[in-house]
């Protein structure tokens, strides 16, 4: 059974999260408005979940489509809402997202590129430590901070059409 | 026990959608209290969306995997990872080291008493060569069970060998293993080995053999030199080695080859070995 109360206090420290992200992305006048309306969705949407784990990136997906439909009203004034148009514009903007993704992990440093393709072929942890050779986990866990990190890196220097969080 | 991680090392996992449970809470409490690690989880869920569309993630893959570089452990990480306790006297490390050579050099079984006394299983560990195996791309499987099911002819002048006689030989989980194969003219091939469950890995090409051309009476040998021997492992039961071999110009790794359309060009060698326990 979900506990209320643990759900209620996740969900206030998740909007304080949300508020200062939506303000860096459209503004602090709107950031408060599009909280309250990721948190409306989630507390509605998902009654059965009380765990951070199962919160935050259910949070994080909702307020990421939150973020978009605000921009496409914004950016389409009073005209009215072309769903096609906005759904091919959402597509285009995946579509750059995983070309920029896919260059980017190419352009990755060897053992960043190894560690992410054991990532993706799904070896736990300790496994990946065994395969690349590090001496520790928390070396492997160095190791893919710094990967992530220099991937990061690579997308941030791409043009500026592609980087947008949607 | 391992000390938790910085939670900011666990996004690049987060993206790539291999979490365990335990990091994931780990990762989402503390990204619940820090604005920068909350963005950096915002900006990552990008990434994890793109990821989980299995095609897109196959071909991400697929590229990965052309352009794997062997990532060895330096000496000095692989005796670290044999002796990690820094106080070892100076004459403890030299016996290791005797026992370390000993076992590369064949002279001494990894599964003797002595080895797995200086070595332990960490150190043993450490000397497997199993990152030699490859799981098989969902196109690799289907056309690795499709030409199975509707195999090619044989291919009377492609030679494949154990490094045991017989036509089944037996090895025990932990024996050491060396394939070898030679084909009389250039080809491009795929060695898969099918387990006792049905399922297959691949052996060639693999991360330190990573095109499928060979050339004409080259002994290609898996692993390849200076690498090792590979370690039989479990399950227990009956091994199928098998070699595909396909005119030069194919590449059996490309995306969304079928099998209908390359059979008629390929041929087939088999071996057969059993795993005691």
């Amino acid at each position: 059974m979900p506990d209320p109360g643990a759900r209620a206090a996740i969900l206030v420290k998740v909007r304080e999260r949300i508020v200062r992200f939506a303000a860096s992305k459209v503004g602090a006048e709107y950031a408060d408005d599009l909280a309250n309306d990721t948190i409306q969705v989630v507390e509605t949407k998902y009654r059965d979940k009380d765990s951070e784990a199962d919160l935050i990136p259910l949070a994080v997906g909702v307020m990421k489509n939150k973020i978009r439909e605000f921009r496409r009203q914004r950016d389409r004034g009073h005209a009215p809402l072309d769903e096609a148009r906005a759904a091919a514009a959402d597509d285009s903007r995946d579509a750059d997202l995983r070309r920029l993704l896919y260059d980017s992990i190419a352009r990755l440093g060897p053992r960043c590129r190894e560690l992410f393709r054991l990532q993706l072929e799904g070896y736990t942890s300790p496994e990946i430590q065994r395969r690349l050779g590090a001496r520790t986990l928390r070396t492997l866990y160095t190791w893919t901070f710094r990967c992530t990190e220099e991937l990061r890196k690579i997308m941030n220097a791409a043009p500026a059409a592609n980087k947008e969080t949607r | 026990m391992t000390p938790a991680p910085d939670p900011r090392s666990l996004i690049g996992a987060y993206a790539t959608g291999s979490l365990t449970r335990t990091e994931r809470e780990l990762l989402m409490r503390a990204a619940l209290e820090d604005d920068s690690l909350f963005a950096l989880l915002a900006e990552a869920d990008d990434w994890r969306e793109a990821l989980a569309d299995e095609d897109f993630r196959q071909t991400v893959l697929a590229r990965l995997r052309a352009t794997s570089e062997p990532i060895r452990p330096s000496w000095r990480d692989r005796l670290a990872a044999v002796f990690p306790k820094p106080w070892l006297t100076g004459a403890a490390a030299a016996a290791g080291i005797v026992v370390i050579l000993l076992v590369r050099s064949g002279y001494l079984s990894e599964s003797s008493p002595a080895a797995r006394i200086a070595l332990g299983d960490a150190g043993l560990a450490a000397l497997h060569s199993a990152d030699l195996l490859q799981t098989p791309t969902p196109a690799e499987r289907a056309l690795e069970s499709s030409s199975r099911a509707d195999p090619p002819p044989a291919a009377r002048d492609a030679a494949l060998a154990l490094d045991r006689a017989g036509s089944n030989p037996a090895y025990r989980i932990g024996d050491r293993q060396r394939i070898g194969f030679t084909l009389p003219e250039r080809a491009s091939v795929l060695l898969a080995e099918e387990l006792p469950d049905g399922s297959a890995v691949r052996l060639f090409p693999n991360r330190f053999q990573e095109s499928p051309s060979v050339q004409p009476n080259q002994t290609v040998r898996v692993p390849p030199d200076g690498q090792g021997d590979r370690q039989v492992e479990g399950p227990p039961g009956q091994r199928v080695i098998r070699l595909l071999v396909f005119p030069p110009d194919i590449d059996p790794l490309a995306p969304g080859l079928a099998w209908e359309g390359l059979k008629a060009q390929a041929r087939v060698v088999e071996r057969r070995y059993r795993v005691n326990p």
